[in-house]
């Protein structure tokens, strides 16, 4: 797939998974690969992005086993973006299935 | 590949970054790695979730120069729309308030004008009175319909007057409004 189309793709599915909760990287590669394929390690240039953008702010969870982990939580401006991503999409998708529709009807 | 590995030459691909950046970066991929293994996986089941370390490292590159290059021109974009419309303000204010101050000498010269007239009317009609009074005679007629003449006169300049303050002076600051408005919207 077309690497900035899927970039695009992976930034909405993080703004998504963190309006649903706080979480930390490894949570999030673990729950986007769950449903598509990714290398994992674009996840994290993503993440820093969205925090130089004001999307998102971190802050460091001790654990009580294992090494601290860097939780992402959305800012206002970054719930404000989830909400225009997500439009974008479904009306993107929309149209796209439309037009293979149309396709399909043609062809019958 | 091992996690030293992966750090190694994910570090190598950033190249010429910033110590700290570079610092940051490796540490969310080595927190990555040691959760990883504390779920149970190997180092090398990771680093192929993770994938090519250099694409990663081309995507910070790539995404920090995309974010400067829309500051910069998101910067410029704000200092040409300040600048516009700061002309189309204050542009319009030094001409709304030339018209505002010409309207306003005009309408008060005609408005002392009219208010000469009907003061000339009032007299009149008291000359016509004293006529009068002092018996009906042909100047008490005549003072009489010049006082009639003048304070009806008068009383249609004012009111034409007020007619065209409310046109003119009454508009100006509304329009400076819109103009003040249509300079923020810009």
């Amino acid at each position: 797939m077309n690497t900035q189309f899927k970039k695009g793709v992976l930034e909405l599915c993080v703004l998504a998974l963190l309006k649903q909760r706080d979480s930390y990287g490894y949570e999030l590669a673990e729950r986007i690969s769950s449903c598509i394929q990714i290398a994992e390690g674009t996840l994290y240039p993503i993440l820093r992005k969205l925090k130089t953008e004001g999307l998102c702010e971190t802050y460091l969870s001790e654990q009580s086993a294992g090494p601290p982990r860097k939780y992402y939580r959305l800012t206002g401006e970054g719930m404000r973006a989830e909400w225009e991503a997500r439009r974008d999409w479904l009306s993107f998708t929309r149209g796209v299935n439309q037009l293979m529709e149309e396709k399909l009807d043609e062809n019958e | 590949m091992k996690m030293n590995e992966y750090l190694g030459a994910l570090a190598k691909s950033l190249g010429t970054m910033d110590g700290q950046e570079k610092k940051d970066i490796l540490q969310d991929y080595r927190e990555h790695f040691k959760i990883g293994l504390a779920s149970g996986k190997t180092e090398e089941e990771i680093s192929d979730a993770l994938g090519d370390p250099e694409q990663a490292a081309k995507l910070y590159g790539a995404l920090k120069a995309s974010h400067q290059a829309r500051q910069t021109k998101g910067m410029g974009d704000a200092m040409r729309m300040i600048g516009a419309a700061w002309c189309c303000q204050a542009g319009g204010g030094v001409l709304i308030g030339v018209l505002y101050l010409l309207s306003v000498a005009v309408l008060a010269v005609l408005i002392v004008g009219a208010a000469c007239v009907i003061l000339g009317g009032l007299v009149s009609a008291g000359l016509a009175v004293l006529e009068i009074i002092k018996g009906f005679g042909g100047y008490a007629v005549l003072a009489f319909f010049l006082a009639l003449t003048l304070v009806s006169g008068g009383l249609l300049w004012m009111a034409g007057d007020k007619a065209m303050w409310r046109a003119t002076v009454g508009r100006l600051p509304l329009l400076a409004q819109r103009i003040l408005q249509r300079g923020r919207e810009v």
